[in-house]
């Protein structure tokens, strides 16, 4: 598929929902992708900075530090600052929206969402990088 | 301060004796015991009957001593004429009843004053009443007396005050020049009219008597109206809208600066009998002693103004007290709109003028009493305001709960869904099993979401009514059990007999049940206990177990609707984060309690508290911690 002869993408899944994150790492293994996984913030955090995953899926709604504060936090470090990030959330509001698209987010996809569709927009996202 | 006043008013005295001594003997009319006696009697009468006048923005008693003394130059000896000056003005000052320490100052100031002019005419040398250079020499005694007492009340002023002397000497100077003028020429005149004739100053009376009375009418109308003045300003600055301490604060300030006293304290009560003042002094705004508001809401009456000499009052009494002479304490005539109590204490008696304030402080207890009913309403109405707002936003977070809660399961089942549509063919046979599997599980959550949200909206909005009929809460307590899942082998069960209850069966059995699943989720090992209590007024009904516990200060957040204190454990356990808020909401259905004991041994301990009939005639008790 997009990736002929280079590593596959790798992918972060972000969620304190641990049946959510099972089915978004089903979609994306069943695609290739290499994925990783967080329950909450921190760990996000961590794995990002030591992983440098290709692309971020992020939840919002997270106990501790939530997805908003992590993805500012990755856009204020010059190492995580261009890893594109797609936001997760369960509360569509457009306050939350705005602030998820200032704090840079590439996407932002609401629950419930459909794998396909979040896969389809990642990939597009990634051969669109690749691009450039 | 006194002390300082006296020690001034004492080097006037010495300064005066020093240039009494230095008098000439030698006089016009020496030896008429008469004319002496005539003198003291002029100058007490003169001291007695100011008159009144109004000059630039102040208003001024002009006393006519000063023309006496005029008259006096002339007529007596230097050193009687300081006699009768001295003896008449201390002989007016004891029949006004003057304050000691003020008394004694002007007394000195009047005598040096008198002393210096007199010693200045005597050495001008020409004491013939109708030579102009000894009116002159009068003149200048009078611009020296006129000197030395603007001198002397200035000292005075601006020590008492506070201001810089300079500014208290400008500020009193012309008033003080025009009334000497005023004295000096009235005196001449008299000195002049005698010279024509013994009864010749008798043409002078019916002027000065007119002169006299219209002053004292001006006078009285000139105090009403500052008094009325004082009190409108005062009234207008404690006009804004304040809470209660800050009300009794600024009461407390107006009504020391309408009294002239050191300290006022303002004291009232809630409308719950409970009284508090605030304190004010030169220093400090702060809360009274709870002694000193005891006593001084025993010393007022209400409608009634008294000043209370502190002396007089019980020594025990008086300690708890701020010190001063006397108090003057005010309280608003009924019906008042609220209990108040002024009381402001002054630490140098007051003369007749002072006593005229009293009124102005009963005046403005009534005003007082509005303010605070005022500041009363105010605060209610302000917590009203926060009580709704706090709602409305604890309804919207609960609007935000609520979108996220039904959307996660929801997302399981949807993505489950489109997953297999998708990949359907491409996954293995445990893993196809295993999606199914959650996406049943999440299901079922969200059914028992939708159901809860719907209970709590209908116990919320008070659609739910309990049905009541008697039931045996023992026998409930049984059925849960045995319902349990794996038949709850590890619930331990402790009835006492307690006769049947009228109360919503089906409703206890939801508590009960959700209390020992709760128990059973969250404490892994160790026996689940559940005991029934029971006396004539209440039965009590408590689920503890073995398990981690919650910490003390999450005790009254575990019912609230959506906290979840470990969130990955609950997700885990399956719990919808409605579970306890709604046990809670349908034991206050049922008119009892819901609580989350403290346990110092660890684990966690609900207790159920019912009334024994549906409707209790007393009130459940307060146990800690419930809201």
């Amino acid at each position: 598929m997009f990736h002929s002869k280079r590593r596959p993408f790798r992918v972060l899944v972000a969620d304190d929902d641990e049946n959510i994150r099972d089915l978004v790492e089903l979609n994306f293994m069943m695609e290739g992708y290499e994925v990783l996984t967080a329950a909450n913030g921190y760990e996000a955090e961590v794995i990002v900075r030591r992983e440098q995953p290709d692309v971020v899926i992020l939840d919002i709604m997270m106990p501790g530090r939530d997805g908003l504060a992590v993805l500012r936090s990755m856009r204020a470090d010059p190492a995580t600052h261009d890893i594109p990030v797609v936001l997760l959330t369960a509360k569509a509001t457009n306050g939350e929206v705005l602030d998820g698209w200032r704090a840079g987010a590439a996407g932002y996809t609401t629950k419930p969402f459909d794998p396909g569709d979040l896969i389809r927009y990642v990939s597009s996202l990634l051969n669109q990088e690749q691009r450039v | 301060m006194t002390r300082r006043i006296l020690g001034l008013a004492a080097i006037q005295f010495a300064v005066g004796l020093v240039i009494t001594e230095l008098l000439p003997a030698g006089a016009p009319s020496e030896g008429r015991p008469v004319a002496l006696v005539g003198f003291i009697a002029a100058f007490a009468l003169a001291g007695f009957l100011p008159v009144h006048l109004e000059f630039g923005r102040g208003s001024y008693a002009v006393v006519l001593d000063e023309a006496v003394l005029v008259v006096g130059l002339f007529t007596l000896s230097p050193a009687a004429l300081v006699l009768a000056a001295v003896a008449g003005d201390l002989l007016s000052r004891l029949v006004a009843r003057q304050a000691p320490v003020k008394a004694v100052y002007n007394l000195g100031s009047w005598f040096l004053a008198a002393a210096t002019s007199t010693a200045i005419f005597s050495t001008v040398g020409h004491h013939d009443d109708a030579n102009p250079v000894a009116w002159l020499g009068a003149m200048l005694a009078m611009a020296a007396l006129s000197g030395v007492s603007l001198l002397s009340i200035s000292v005075v002023l601006a020590m008492v005050e506070g201001r810089p002397l300079r500014e208290v000497v400008v500020d009193s100077a012309g008033a003080q020049a025009a009334v000497t003028a005023a004295n000096a020429s009235i005196g001449l005149a008299v000195v002049v009219l005698l010279h024509v004739s013994a009864a010749g100053p008798f043409i002078l009376a019916p002027v000065v008597g007119m002169v006299a009375i219209a002053s004292r009418r001006y006078a009285t109308q000139a105090a009403e109206r500052l008094r009325f003045e004082r009190l409108y300003a005062a009234a207008g600055r404690t006009g804004e809208l304040a809470g209660f301490d800050d009300a009794l604060a600024v009461l407390a300030t107006e009504a020391r600066a309408l009294v002239t006293g050191s300290v006022a304290i303002c004291c009232a009560t809630r409308g719950n009998g409970d009284w508090v003042g605030v304190r004010v002094d030169d220093m400090a705004t702060r809360t009274a002693e709870p002694q000193a508001v005891r006593v001084l809401a025993g010393l007022a009456a209400a409608g009634e103004t008294r000043t209370v000499s502190l002396a007089e009052l019980p020594r025990d009494v008086r300690r708890a007290l701020p010190d001063g002479v006397d108090l003057v304490v005010a309280a608003p005539a009924p019906p008042a709109r609220a209990d108040v109590v002024l009381a402001v204490f002054r630490e140098i008696a007051p003369d007749s003028q002072g006593d005229l304030r009293h009124e102005v402080l009963g005046a403005f207890a009534g005003h007082a009493a509005l303010v605070v009913a005022n500041a009363l309403l105010y605060e209610e109405v302000d917590a009203a305001l926060r009580r709704e707002l706090d709602m409305n936003r604890q309804k919207s977070e609960f609007v935000a709960a609520v979108s996220h809660e039904l959307r996660t399961p929801l997302t399981t089942v949807m993505g489950t869904v489109s997953t297999m549509q998708r990949l359907g063919a491409r996954l293995e046979g445990p893993t196809q099993q295993k999606l199914l599997d959650r996406a049943l599980e999440q299901g079922e959550r969200l059914r028992r979401l939708i159901d809860e949200l719907l209970l709590v909206a209908a116990t919320e909005h008070s659609g739910l009514r309990a049905d009541l009929a008697p039931a045996d809460v023992g026998r409930i307590v049984e059925d849960a059990a045995a319902g349990l899942p794996g038949g709850g082998g590890r619930v331990q069960l402790d009835l006492a007999p307690c006769a049947a209850l009228v109360t919503d069966g089906e409703k206890v059995r939801r508590i009960v049940t959700n209390l020992m699943e709760n128990a059973l989720k969250y404490a892994p090992t160790g026996p689940i206990t559940v005991d029934l209590r029971c006396d004539s007024r209440y039965l009590a009904l408590a689920v503890g177990d073995h398990g981690p516990g919650i910490p003390s200060a999450d005790r009254e957040r575990v019912f609230e609707p959506f906290v979840q204190l470990d969130q990955s454990s609950t997700r885990r356990q399956g719990g919808t984060g409605l579970g306890l808020h709604l046990c809670r909401q349908l034991a206050q259905l049922l008119d009892g309690r819901l609580d989350l004991d403290e346990t110092p041994g660890g684990g966690c301990r609900f207790t159920l508290t019912l009334p024994v009939t549906s409707r209790p005639a007393v009130p459940l008790p307060v146990l800690e911690g419930a809201a």
